[in-house]
């Protein structure tokens, strides 16, 4: 019985035995909505979930990836396109979102129409706007490719490759993707300080912004109506078209303001290139409407001195470590070996 | 190794004795329900199912307040074109005095918003909506001649979790005889309940999808012990 246990025992470990990556929230950041499986990220999956993240062999005629509308350069958004691209050169309705933090969130997409990001991927795969592809076709692809079976193999250890195990490297990578590294941070640590611009700007943040763009995360990832009146060609009513409830008429999901200085245009459709257009529509530019957010009747009273300094508080959100990180970035090694084990 | 083989065929033992299936048996028209044959219904139409795919959660079998035995998986995929689906492994058999069958048909909120789960819940099944998330917690295809839609096609997913126009239903079923072990869907019954030639497709929460759910409770029966 013991001889029996102990195999038993080594059989199972054998199976569990998983790297962990440190997943280490600074003190500042409350808890990740996200339950991680092994209470941590698993660096097999995510380097996985980063090959598949690259990989173009998910759209339906293998010209597209992930990457294609979410670069790590601009925070794992896209600053040409006000709105996405998909395949074939057609032209999405909404502006490909920035991905970073995405742990601590609980829905997806401008209108929220996805429920965890483990499921998200499953939208622009599908989507004829955007990759066109299927789960199941993705699945066939990558059964007979020369080098993903033995990397699923390696991350879950059994190389049967399932949507599930798909949809869960992606989120590995994903959650890979922090966001915690701006001069704001240092400033919580202890380890640098405003300038007195930037203290000022932090002062009308924290006045005029905080109550829906949350610290520390600069969004309670709610929904809001900001007032930007509606694009007659895309008539996009937000997440009403999820939950057909008027109270949700042009009601969309509040971006994060970190890392805005890469991460433009703004807005669900991308109509502002800059954040001095933003900041003039939040002062004169909100449309009343009865699902207005109530902190923005009126708009928000803000000199051309005052808009400033918000603008240099905003920059202090801005994450160079995070968006210049070669880990999140193309994963050559991959790539390129696979090159070379296709010409063998 | 050996004592590992007596191990295995041990467990293998004990698992096949306690098992004992439950049918769930698509009907039409009083027969079991035969893929791509052709029906005439009493207003006329003549109509052909293609496919039929539902899930059913949490299946539990009563006698009184006494949980006799439930489904051994906690989520279960039915597909009509796979007979071995359509029977529910449960962990206990259920002969003696069992009274009552409850089940959720469909997925429950608390899994449909979990991430994602391999096995009957993994979405490559085509069970999952994907621009915006939840099972379909059934799923009906066909052609009518009625149908007014492309080459006659009908289609009816219903899903959605949460809000008013939630589709899972629970389901509790009185056995007549502990020997009716089987479960009954009319699919003639619930079709009657839908204008074909108005609505040939329904793929979203609302009104409608409800109002069917409500309607497919009503079409499924444990009484009697069809032949």
């Amino acid at each position: 019985m013991k001889y029996l246990l102990s195999l038993l025992g080594s059989i199972l470990l054998g199976f569990t035995m998983v790297q962990l990556l440190p997943y280490d929230v600074p003190s500042h950041f409350p808890k990740p909505l996200y339950e991680f499986a092994e209470g941590s990220l698993e660096e097999t999956k995510v380097q996985l979930g980063r090959a598949l993240f690259y990989d173009p062999l998910l759209s339906k005629d293998g010209t597209i990836s992930c990457a294609s509308c979410h670069s790590s350069y601009n925070g794992f958004a896209h600053t040409d396109h006000d709105l996405s691209h998909g395949i074939h050169d057609i032209i999405g309705r909404r502006n490909a979102p920035a991905l970073f933090n995405l742990a601590w969130q609980g829905s997806f997409m401008w209108d929220g129409a996805v429920n965890h990001l483990d499921m998200q991927a499953l939208a622009p795969l599908h989507d004829s706007t955007e990759m066109a592809s299927d789960i199941n076709l993705v699945i066939e692809r990558l059964k007979v490719h020369p080098t993903y079976p033995s990397f699923f193999q390696k991350a879950f250890g059994d190389g049967e490759i399932t949507g599930m195990k798909v949809l869960k490297a992606f989120s590995q990578f994903q959650l890979s993707l922090t966001s915690w590294n701006a001069k704001y941070d240092k400033v919580k640590a202890g380890e640098d300080t405003f300038s007195p611009q930037e203290e000022a700007g932090y002062q009308l943040f924290q006045r005029h912004c905080n109550s829906c763009h949350t610290e520390p995360l600069f969004s309670s990832y709610e929904f809001a109506n900001n007032g930007l009146p509606i694009d007659k060609d895309l008539q996009d009513m937000g997440r009403y078209g999820i939950t057909g409830n008027p109270v949700d008429s042009l009601v969309f999901k509040i971006p994060s303001l970190r890392n805005l200085s890469y991460t433009y245009p703004y807005m669900h459709d991308g109509r502002f290139e800059k954040l001095w257009e933003v900041m003039n529509h939040y002062a004169k530019g909100v449309l009343p409407s009865s699902t207005l957010s109530p902190e923005l009747k009126g708009g928000i009273p803000l000199s051309s001195r005052e808009k400033v300094d918000l603008i240099a508080f905003l920059k202090t959100l801005d994450d160079k470590e995070f968006v210049f990180d070669k880990r999140h970035q193309f994963p050559r090694d991959f790539f390129f070996s696979q090159n070379q084990n296709n010409q063998k | 190794m050996k004592q590992l083989l007596l191990f295995a065929l041990l467990l293998a033992v004990i698992s096949l004795h306690g098992q004992e299936s439950l049918l769930i048996r698509p009907t039409f028209q009083g027969n079991s329900l035969v893929l791509g044959t052709p029906y005439e219904l009493a207003n006329g139409d003549t109509l052909e199912i293609h496919k039929l795919r539902f899930y059913l959660s949490d299946v539990q079998v009563f006698r009184g307040e006494e949980l006799l035995s439930r489904g051994v998986k906690k989520h279960i995929l039915l597909d009509a074109s796979k007979p071995e689906s359509l029977a529910i492994i449960l962990d206990r058999p259920i002969k003696g005095g069992a009274d009552r069958i409850q089940f959720l048909l469909g997925v429950d909120s608390l899994t449909s918003v979990a991430g994602a789960t391999g096995g009957d819940l993994d979405p490559s099944q085509g069970m999952y909506w994907t621009w915006q998330s939840g099972y379909i917690h059934f799923k009906l295809e066909g052609t009518a001649s009625s149908s007014k839609a492309r080459k006659g096609r009908f289609m009816y997913h219903l899903g959605g979790y949460e809000g008013p126009y939630a589709a899972q239903r629970t389901i509790s079923l009185s056995f007549l005889s502990s020997q009716s072990a089987q479960i009954n869907l009319s699919i003639d019954k619930w079709l009657a309940g839908i204008d074909i030639g108005q609505t040939a497709q329904v793929m979203s929460p609302g009104k409608l999808s409800s109002q069917l759910a409500d309607q497919l409770a009503s079409c499924l029966d444990a009484s009697k012990k069809s032949p």
